[in-house]
């Protein structure tokens, strides 16, 4: 059985070949994206017909969605099988994901409420993993000092955000937006910007922000949801992330290895990027505790990050995500809080019992190891692809 | 006991005195113009000659007042209190500390919140109903006539002309749309409010130009929480209660009871004030459904109207107030709406299974007649005192 699995470089595809090959399928791959950034749409059809020419492929496969290549498989009828990791994907707003040719497997349990409906039979929920024989053989072998007492790795949004990008017709407006987005900085587990955003809204700012005009151009239908995922939802996280740091860095130390600027942070250690494959588990696994504030756009699901910190046997921290309890028991496997305070607590109790960390640790990375590997998940997901056909 | 209550207006005012003389206490009342002041010497003169003229054990008022527990820290007699409002700002003023205090609050959020900063004065006691003066209270065909309706609402909608939220006109541009935003997404969640929090200090500042505001002389209250609280949660609870009534009467045969007739409401029975006495009691028999909605600024506590309404014998259908669940059981007690679909689905439900709805009101009753009356809650206060003044 041959698939040919499409690649832009996301850090969890090795994982995903290896699984995949573990069930003896020839995986073809098609790596023209990794390097090359600015392909057009069209040339990505292109290039993955062309693909579907040379041999039989039972699927397709890519990590997160390319209406394109769906396009190009509802016309093979080839399945093609995709699992989102992020979010917000802006591609998941296409028609295209109603095309009777897509497995669509989403990690966040609240984004497959809202597209399910529109390709019952086509998406599915389900949960991400981790690679813990990869994990161990780096840790086993790997040098460098990444002893911390708090980390994270990860990005404080800055950079990624495009909020100052868009303008408002008049301060009023400015103000409504700038008082959504600070009360929803206060709610977890309940996303309501985009029920407060009107007609009248999304029209006002679409008229005077040419960069959303331009950004969501195939997307037209659904300049609300992008305004408010892309856009809003991303400026929550930029401040959340400012102020969950900005605090605990004032009280502990902190490390943060990251290609954001911190300059607005003095007290935070700012420790550069991290190499994905061979530093970042040794953080993992060397910190006393890892931290995982989950960006506000990840609804419900469980962050890649709390997969990989426990498979690389490292204490976790991580803020409470309705889906945690689908695969994880808090205090068991890792620590949960609701709340800056409860943070705050948190950190102080368990920086003073190494013990009952490290013992959270052990029973964390075992329970990936049995149910949560990527060559249990891919399993998952092909009797499911399968099994209907 | 001689029990000295400062006289005031207060709701429950006959049903207290009715209890405290039921216990086999005497009573009696002090009255002052200035009972509320943050100064008054004509006051604590007045009450310091009347408490050693009366030969009083203890003084007791509902809510509480600075001036009173100055007076009684000074002669040393119990002051004991119990607060039903929310906002209460006088439970920011620095007298909360006097020895003399038994502040008894209705709300386990203020509570936790002072006790938690330190202030051993206080304690935790929702309120109570008198269901012997209401069980007496009997419909006549008549009265039955009256009042009769599938669905009622008694209370304030919070739209007199000069609500202190209009007080805000000449604020800027940004706050105003800042402020709609907060209030918008406010109205979204329930059981949690943020609003204080999301008060950033632009924000505070362009108030405070606006409408200025000047902290009680021995208060700590911060201009966020007074402008949350006094403002923009009645702003909020206005908005609710509006969209709340809109919808039930477009679909429900609604009566309104309040002092101000909502505009854009066609089908709802706009009835005008009731008294809390003489007539409320029938609203609430007379009522297949009794509805509650809480004003936003009581973050967990049971306001009143819920223990006037299960106390009668009313069906009550209320938003959820997380001390609720410390006395009673959802859906076997009272039953509780979340959003407005969910409320007019319920209301539905309950329109249609009257053996139900009359089960659950008087599984209501009964657990307040066994539990929460007047007596109860008095019996309670004196344990409290009498175990700390033993001490």
């Amino acid at each position: 059985m041959n698939t040919l699995f499409y690649r832009y470089g996301s850090i969890c595809e090795p994982d995903i070949i290896d699984a995949l090959m573990e069930y003896g399928i020839n995986v073809i791959e098609e790596t023209v994206e990794v390097n090359n950034k600015n392909i057009t749409a069209a040339q990505k059809a292109d290039i993955v017909s062309k693909r579907l020419f040379e041999r039989e492929y039972a699927f397709v496969f890519s990590v997160n969605y390319f209406p394109e290549i769906s396009s190009v498989c509802n016309i093979f009828k080839i399945p093609y099988i995709s699992l989102i990791v992020d979010s917000p994907i802006i591609e998941l707003y296409s028609d295209t994901i109603s095309n009777s040719c897509n497995r669509i497997f989403l990690f966040d349990s609240e984004l497959y409420r809202e597209f399910a409906p529109q390709n019952p039979d086509g998406i599915f929920y389900i949960p991400l993993a981790s690679n813990t024989k990869r994990w161990d053989k780096i840790i086993e072998i790997g040098t460098g000092d990444f002893h911390s007492d708090i980390s994270f790795v990860g990005s404080l949004y800055t950079e990624k955000c495009r909020y100052n990008k868009l303008s408002f017709p008049s301060d009023r407006v400015k103000g409504y937006i700038d008082g959504i987005i600070e009360s929803q900085l206060k709610v977890y587990g309940y996303f309501f910007i985009e029920e407060l955003l009107t007609d009248q809204l999304v029209r006002d700012i679409l008229a005077g922000s040419d960069d959303l005009a331009e950004f969501a151009e195939c997307y037209k239908d659904y300049y609300r949801q992008i305004i408010a995922q892309l856009y809003l939802g991303t400026q929550v996280t930029v401040r959340e992330r400012f102020e969950l740091f900005k605090r605990i860095s004032e009280k502990y130390n902190v490390d943060i290895y990251t290609g954001s600027d911190t300059g607005n942070l003095p007290k935070l250690n700012n420790r550069g990027m991290a190499k994905t494959h061979t530093e970042m588990p040794l953080i993992f696994n060397q910190s006393k505790i890892n931290i995982n504030p989950t960006a506000k756009s990840i609804r419900a699901g469980i962050p890649l990050r709390v997969f990989d910190v426990l498979g690389c046997g490292g204490f976790l921290i991580t803020n409470h995500q309705n889906d945690l309890a689908d695969c994880f028991t808090a205090g068991e496997h890792l620590a949960v809080y609701d709340s800056l305070d409860c943070l705050d607590e948190l950190l102080r109790y368990y920086l003073e019992h190494p013990k009952e960390r490290m013992e959270i640790a052990r029973n964390g990375y075992e329970h990936v190891k049995k149910y949560h590997t990527y060559t249990i998940r891919i399993g998952q997901i092909i009797s499911k692809v399968f099994s209907k056909e | 006991m001689k029990i000295a209550i400062i006289d005031w207006e207060s709701f429950g005012k006959q049903d207290i005195a009715d209890a405290l003389i039921g216990m086999g206490h005497t009573i009696t009342y002090f009255s002052h113009p200035d009972y509320d002041s943050r100064e008054s010497a004509s006051f604590c003169q007045t009450l310091n000659d009347f408490l050693k003229q009366e030969n009083a054990d203890i003084v007791y008022s509902s809510n509480y007042f600075p001036l009173v527990s100055t007076v009684c820290n000074t002669v040393n007699i119990p002051y004991v209190s119990w607060v039903y409002d929310c906002p209460h700002l006088s439970l920011f003023s620095a007298t909360i500390l006097n020895k003399c205090n038994f502040v008894f609050i209705f709300d386990s959020d203020i509570f936790r919140k002072l006790y938690a900063a330190g202030i051993d004065t206080v304690y935790y006691l929702p309120l109570a109903a008198n269901v012997s003066r209401l069980c007496k209270m009997t419909p006549t065909a008549d009265i039955h006539r009256k009042l009769d309706a599938d669905i009622s609402f008694v209370g304030s909608l919070y739209n007199e002309k000069h609500n202190l939220f209009e007080r805000f006109e000449g604020i800027g541009d940004y706050t105003r749309g800042y402020l709609e935003g907060i209030i918008d997404a406010q109205l979204k969640v329930s059981g949690y409010n943020f609003i204080e929090e999301v008060l950033l200090p632009d924000i505070v500042s362009d108030l405070q130009n606006t409408c200025p505001y000047t902290p009680n002389i021995d208060g700590v209250e911060t201009p966020e929480y007074i402008y949350a609280k006094y403002f923009i949660d009645r702003k909020i609870t206005s908005i609710e209660r509006h969209n709340i009534l809109k919808a039930l009467s477009d679909n429900f045969s609604t009566k309104l009871y309040t002092h101000n007739r909502p505009d854009d409401m066609d089908k709802i029975e706009f009835v005008g004030p009731v008294d809390a006495y003489t007539t409320q009691p029938y609203v609430f028999k007379c009522s297949k459904i009794n509805l509650n909605i809480t004003l936003k600024s009581i973050q967990n506590g049971i306001p009143l109207r819920v223990f006037d309404i299960m106390g009668a014998g009313g069906f009550l259908m209320t938003n959820f107030q997380a001390d609720m669940l410390d006395l009673f059981v959802p859906e076997e007690d009272f039953v509780f709406y979340d959003g407005i679909d969910d409320l007019i689905e319920k209301c539905s439900f309950y329109l249609r299974h009257e053996e139900l709805r009359m089960q659950i009101a008087q599984n209501g009753y009964n657990k307040i007649k066994a539990h929460h009356t007047y007596e109860m809650r008095f019996k309670d206060i004196f344990d409290i005192m009498f175990r700390q003044v033993d001490r």
